[in-house]
């Protein structure tokens, strides 16, 4: 073990700091994910959330069990590395890095669609340029501060993670006791039930809802005695999204509004999901949900679209500081060129990689607003990618860079059981399958399994639905496996072996600086014992 | 703050066997999603709850 000191983060996150940094990323998702889901699944996308959500669940239980043995920073990327090695670390990683940069910019994007119930004049609709450049002045704006060094505290985060979960339960509390008929509901998944094409696509999209548990595990390494704090505040995070996720889609198709809905732009009568999911209004679904709940909803109408800007705008600073964090952690490892880790001299905060991220954001906002920009962009867009534009443009991606990096989660963490059983286990996925491997007793997690196949057939989803994901995401997987070959080969790396590391010694050492020393005895005790078992069986 | 932390658990709880007990009437494959809501929204507020009350004996 090094005896160097090496320089470590301070512990300070508490159980409500660990579920707020959580929640604030995570939490922020159905603002984006309700309208996009009820424009695509129509009166299926209640069902379409509910199949996300239960992949959902089994990423959320693989990433309590993964964070809660392995409490250190780096998230998914890091859980891969240690699982499958470097190669497949990389491209977790890489996948990872794609969704950070498309949250920089989908979620700037809606923040300043919340905006828009205040403000109307930066609306897509009314002046495209005033909200393009909106959103790029975010996009800067969020560059500059974590360049400085300024990110949002533990506090904040807890504090609008408080204040949205009481509003959001206050209009589904309302929205359920007096305005929820579920004549309505069955009326409408039966008449609008959507064609198995726009279904899957629906169930595409839903992911997104559920994309930002990540936040969690990257914060273990601040984490108190994360072993303990992290399955507790992440089994009531999972049921919180899910919640809320089931919750919306369920009222959207069934709810009677308190207030007439507007006609359409072909002056039609429309439902309450079919006014969500129109372009005009799915970036801000949630802000018009609340307005028609009962009692409550002019005061809603108010105050939940600041109140969204503001989580929104909390999440893409998520994107800004992970993604440059995954960056410098790939750097470190060997995974990417050692310019990412370059720090700025003053400020001491990873320059090269905030630059690089936030300026690859800022070129899918480009991507995205061009439609609204040029009407030859727009034919061009309705030509080759289904007309998609603006946040679908964005959701599309989102979901692609989720699906590939989560399904990579899951091998790792049945790779990591089999051949890491020594590691002490606070919380373990249940539904485990006892076996023996390499002379060791382990347990293959079969809810791993079917969270595999689950996340596996979004992905599928995704490429059959998805026109600009099915080509763009692929092309950023290849350019990063040639970026990372060209960079091992100048390097003298092994290309496609991993690098020798020691994870015995890193596993005590990271057993130590979490606090965790009843479980890091426990590791040190299962190595002795497994190692005299060995010699004994050589003797 | 225990007081509303508890009310809060509680309301899930009730909100939760509202929709249920809304549902029930209906066909199972077209409530499916509202039944697993409910049972989500009980579980949920029970296991606050219980984080409630182990916090408390805690103290």
């Amino acid at each position: 073990m090094s005896k160097d000191h090496k320089p470590e983060l301070r512990r300070s996150v508490t159980p409500w700091g660990s579920f707020s940094w959580g929640y604030s990323d995570v939490g922020a998702d159905i603002f984006v994910g309700l309208g996009l889901v009820l424009g695509a699944a129509a009166g299926a996308s209640n069902v379409a959330f509910l199949f996300a959500g239960v992949v959902y669940i089994c990423i959320g239980l693989a990433y309590t069990e993964l964070a809660a043995t392995y409490p250190v920073a780096g998230g998914g990327q890091y859980f891969v590395l240690r699982g499958l090695g470097d190669i497949f670390g990389f491209i977790a990683g890489w996948a990872v890095l794609l969704d950070f940069t498309i949250d920089i910019a989908l979620f700037a994007w809606s923040c300043v669609e919340y905006l828009t119930e205040l403000i109307p004049s930066i609306a897509v609709g009314v002046h495209p340029w005033a909200h393009f450049g909106v959103v790029v002045l975010l996009v800067i704006g969020l560059c500059v501060l974590n360049i400085i060094g300024v990110r949002e505290s533990t506090a904040l985060n807890g504090f609008v993670s408080a204040l949205d979960i009481v509003s959001e339960s206050a209009i589904l509390t309302l929205g359920f006791l007096f305005a929820f008929d579920p004549h309505l509901l069955v009326h409408t998944m039966l008449t609008s039930w959507p064609s198995p094409f726009e279904f899957m696509k629906g169930i595409s999209l839903a992911i997104v809802s559920f994309v930002g548990l990540e936040s969690i595990s990257q914060a273990a390494e601040e984490t108190q005695r994360p072993a303990s704090i992290i399955p507790r505040t992440s089994v009531a995070l999972i049921l919180t999204i899910l919640i809320f996720a089931l919750s919306y889609s369920n009222l959207a198709l069934g709810m009677q509004t308190w207030h007439p809905i507007p006609l359409d732009a072909q002056g039609h009568h429309q439902l309450l999901w079919q006014w969500l999911g129109n372009p005009d209004n799915n970036g801000k679904a949630v802000a018009l949900i609340a307005q028609q709940v009962p009692y409550w909803g002019a005061i809603a109408a108010l105050y939940v679209p600041v109140l969204g800007a503001i989580l929104l705008l909390i999440s893409a600073n998520s994107g800004v500081f992970g993604s440059s964090r995954i960056a410098y952690a790939m750097a470190s490892g060997g995974l990417l060129p050692s310019i990412f880790q370059r720090v700025h001299p003053k400020f001491r905060t990873p320059t090269v990689s905030l630059l690089v991220f936030t300026g690859l954001a800022l070129v899918e906002v480009v991507f995205a607003a061009l439609p609204s920009l040029d009407p030859g962009a727009a034919s061009f867009y309705a030509q080759h990618f289904n007309g998609e534009a603006g946040i679908d443009f964005l959701g599309d991606l989102y979901a692609f860079g989720a699906a590939t990096s989560y399904s990579f989660v899951f091998v790792a963490l049945v790779a990591l059981r089999l051949f890491d059983p020594l590691s002490p286990r606070k919380f373990k996925i249940p539904l485990n399958i006892p076996v023996t491997v390499r002379g060791e007793r382990a347990e293959f997690p079969v809810i791993a399994v079917l969270g595999f196949i689950g996340i596996v057939a979004i992905l599928v989803f995704t490429m059959i639905t998805h026109p600009i994901g099915r080509v763009a995401g692929p092309l950023w997987i290849v350019f990063g496996i040639g970026l990372y070959f060209v960079y091992r080969k100048r390097k003298g790396l092994p290309i496609l072996r991993s690098h020798k590391r020691d994870w015995r010694s890193e596993q005590v050492e990271i057993l130590r600086r979490a606090g965790e020393l009843e479980l890091m005895d426990e590791y040190v005790a299962n190595l002795k014992a497994s190692d005299e078992r060995r010699a004994a069986v050589k003797a | 703050m225990f007081a509303i932390r508890i009310v809060l658990a509680l309301a899930m709880i009730v909100v939760g066997i509202v929709i249920i007990v809304r549902m029930f009437p209906y066909p199972i494959h077209e409530t499916f999603t509202g039944l697993v809501l409910g049972a989500a929204m009980i579980a949920l507020g029970a296991f606050r709850l219980y984080q409630i009350a182990r916090v408390r004996q805690g103290q």
